[in-house]
């Protein structure tokens, strides 16, 4: 008799133990509507309550910074535990699928700014931050406004900023010194300067694309150049784009140009990005396409070597001239947090000015307030690099995640194929067919 | 008694069968019905298409470049795996190797301890045309390399992976046939000898036959392991240049999590499931086929 008790004791742990992974958490009480947010807060004063975060700085020199900070933060508010789970670049895009998909949201998650953040909120996956940011002006009016305009749509801001990105092109001056070349303006100067390391035997560009994103980045900035405004935010609609507008075939071209001119270095198919910067870096080549968030890395391997030009204007381009790609990462509050209060709280911590000089300061991550880059936080060049930022009134997300992500994978990976045979009006007529197919699931 | 001891066994044998329901039978019960709706984690609504999904596989050049891919690998490791292992190994078991066999055996056998990660990023390098060695001994051998980028070429890129497979994985499988041979009585051996049969006559008439059953279970592990081949691709080309080097796994995660085409991947996974299946099915039957006999 008491075998079988125990036996009976045995089933029935081993089945709780194995049923217990399934269990979704109860969100029934997740729907604090924001008018009765203070007695939220009241009744959560003395309250122990944690929030867990997705973050996407698991590497070293990032890592210690966020742990610091979340210290800080957890000494200065005792009743708030954070729990941080940190992601790779490359993994979160998955992570984020996985999660929404799963429908166990972590309280405050990372996300890229404009249409990847978008999808969310059509999704009702993230909160309404608006009200937040309205009592606390000083807050609010801190940040840059191109990057806090890229997370809000239809007058709601929906995630805060924290780290910002502009895309230039970097150069080497002691290389243009030596071959006694100025940085170009126009891109017929830009050609010619490319030609003539090219004669010299120098690699023009650095470029690897084994990886096939940094293709987003050049045609992204083309199209942006290019294509006229209007037209493109039909077009990076997964409801209505078509890009059907011959001028992307021709922004492609462009591109496809620098490749088959030589430009961009052999084997681009085989190179990744880590390489060809470290190959830039080495001296081997003039220039590389890089944003803002990875000066650091050059001013540790170049010193004052490095240098930055605006991306060159291609004349009488459709485009505005005043755009340029880049964009701002972002924390956004889940629609199944509990505790959006303590969530904002910590958010405004990370974001007020002091927080985010100190972000820069001690992790090197441009950050996006007013003010928030200066000598003090980075080197010269990305200090003036910020400031040539504020002659830019628009910011063009980066491609991949401007646009539905099965049409970025079809622009990605039909690229790839370009760089070795594949001419711009087939690259076109795939991505075509994937905004088609996109758009069918809207109608 | 009797009634009460069918509870007790039923109660021990419960947790197995509640997760192996849970966690087996029902996903790809519920996988199936998935395929049959357009739908992703973050797309507006969910749709029933019935069979779309299944007939946009077939149309889908890319599904069917996967499934080439995929073939590549089954051709490729079988020969190798299979065929090549099963000479290296009685090879490594003749006489004139018996001393020296435990070094070769480890030789061999070490690749496949390494994992998957460390083996495709040391490979992408020695592929690699600027940091490479292939390239440059090809050069010293008089050959043009100025068109040659292993992994970087669409043409090139799937045979170089299956080629690094290989290399991985040949010594696992010597491994297998090695002690298969030694479990060999060596009375046959023997009396084939007094008969005067020549090695390859004793490799063709009594290895071979005696080894059936081995040669069976490892035809099944590397043609299913090619099926499933994901981690090898996704370390060097995660499917590149363009889509060349997607194989079904690949193509399938891809889908589903890059793509958001949730219900399309389903249908690429039932696919998968079905091909698995049928091998599975033919192993279970070759083991009854030994019973009978």
């Amino acid at each position: 008799m008491k075998k079988k008790v125990l036996a009976l004791l045995l089933v029935g742990a081993m089945m709780i133990g194995s049923l217990s992974g399934c269990g979704k958490e109860s969100t029934s009480d997740n729907s604090a509507s924001s008018d009765n947010t203070a007695d939220v807060t009241e009744a959560a004063g003395d309250e122990q309550v944690t929030i867990t975060l997705l973050n996407k700085y698991p590497e070293e020199g990032y890592v210690e910074y966020f742990e610091g900070a979340i210290a800080d933060f957890e000494k200065a508010n005792p009743n708030i535990k954070i729990k941080m789970e940190n992601v790779s670049d490359a993994a979160m895009k998955d992570k984020l699928s996985v999660l929404a998909s799963g429908g166990d949201m972590p309280d405050i998650y990372f996300s890229w700014s404009g249409e990847y953040l978008k999808k969310f909120v059509r999704a009702e996956k993230a909160i309404d931050l608006t009200s937040y940011l309205q009592a606390d002006p000083d807050w609010a009016n801190g940040f840059l406004p191109a990057f806090l305009n890229e997370s809000t749509f239809d007058d709601k801001t929906y995630a805060i900023p924290y780290r910002s990105s502009v895309l230039y092109m970097v150069y080497n001056k002691k290389v243009f010194a030596d071959n006694g070349l100025e940085t170009p303006t126009t891109w017929d100067e830009f050609l010619t300067v490319c030609d003539t390391l090219k004669t010299n035997g120098i690699t023009p560009i650095s470029f690897g694309d084994s990886e096939n994103w940094y293709t987003a980045w050049w045609v992204g900035q083309l199209n942006s150049m290019l294509v006229d405004p209007e037209t493109l935010s039909v077009d990076y609609n997964p409801a209505t784009g078509s890009f059907t507008d011959p001028r992307y075939e021709k922004a492609v071209q462009y591109f496809l140009d620098l490749n088959s001119n030589g430009y961009l270095g052999e084997n681009v198919n085989s190179k990744d990005y880590y390489q060809v910067r470290e190959e830039f870096s080495a001296g081997l080549s003039g220039m590389i396409l890089d944003a803002t968030s990875q000066f650091s890395f050059y001013s540790d391997a170049l010193g004052e070597d490095y240098g930055y030009f605006k991306i060159p204007t291609i004349e009488g381009a459709e485009g505005n001239a005043a755009a340029v790609t880049g964009g701002s990462e972002v924390y956004a509050v889940s629609s199944s947090c509990k505790h959006p209060d303590e969530a904002v709280a910590f958010l405004k911590f990370m974001t007020m000015k002091e927080q985010a000089i100190k972000q820069t300061t001690e992790s090197g991550l441009p950050n996006a307030v007013i003010g928030g880059i200066t000598e003090a936080t980075s080197d010269a060049t990305t200090v003036a690099a910020y400031v040539t930022a504020e002659e830019y009134t628009n910011i063009a997300s980066w491609l991949d995640t401007a646009v539905d992500a099965s049409v970025a994978n079809a622009y990605m990976v039909s690229l790839q194929e370009g760089l070795d045979s594949k001419s711009a009006s087939e690259i076109m007529a795939d991505v075509q067919k994937a905004a088609a197919e996109v758009a069918k699931n809207y109608k | 008694m009797e009634s009460r001891n069918k509870k007790t066994v039923f109660l021990y044998l419960a947790p197995a069968i509640i997760i192996s329901v849970i966690f087996l039978y029902l996903p790809i019960i519920i996988n199936l019905f998935e395929s049959f709706y357009s739908w992703g984690a973050l797309s507006p609504k969910k749709s029933f298409v019935g069979l779309d999904n299944y007939v946009r596989m077939f149309k889908d050049k890319v599904f069917l470049v996967a499934v080439k891919n995929n073939l590549l690998f089954v051709i490729g490791s079988v020969t190798c795996q299979i065929g090549i292992s099963l000479i290296i190994a009685s090879v490594l078991e003749a006489k004139f190797m018996r001393k020296t066999q435990r070094f070769f055996q480890t030789v061999y056998f070490i690749p496949s301890l390494l994992m998957a990660t460390v083996v495709g990023i040391t490979f992408k390098m020695i592929y690699s045309p600027s940091l490479g060695i292939v390239n440059p001994m090809l050069k010293s051998l008089g050959v043009d390399t100025s068109h040659i980028d292993l992994l970087g070429n669409a043409s090139s890129a799937t045979l170089s992976i299956v080629g690094m497979s290989q290399w991985q994985y040949i010594g696992y499988t010597v491994i297998l046939f090695l002690v298969a041979i030694q479990n060999i009585s060596e009375d046959l051996y023997e009396a084939a000898s007094i008969d005067g049969a020549s090695p390859l006559k004793k490799f063709l008439y009594i290895t071979l036959p005696q080894l059936k059953d081995t040669i069976l279970i490892n035809t099944i592990i590397t043609v299913t392991g090619s099926i499933r081949e994901y981690d090898e691709v996704f370390v060097t080309t995660n499917g590149g240049p363009g889509s060349s080097t997607e194989t079904l796994a690949t193509y399938l995660y891809k889908a589903g999590f890059k793509n958001d085409q949730m219900g399309y991947a389903s249908a690429i996974a039932f696919f998968i499931f079905i091909i698995t299946f049928l091998i599975g099915l033919l192993q279970m039957r070759s083991y009854h086929m030994e019973d009978n006999n």
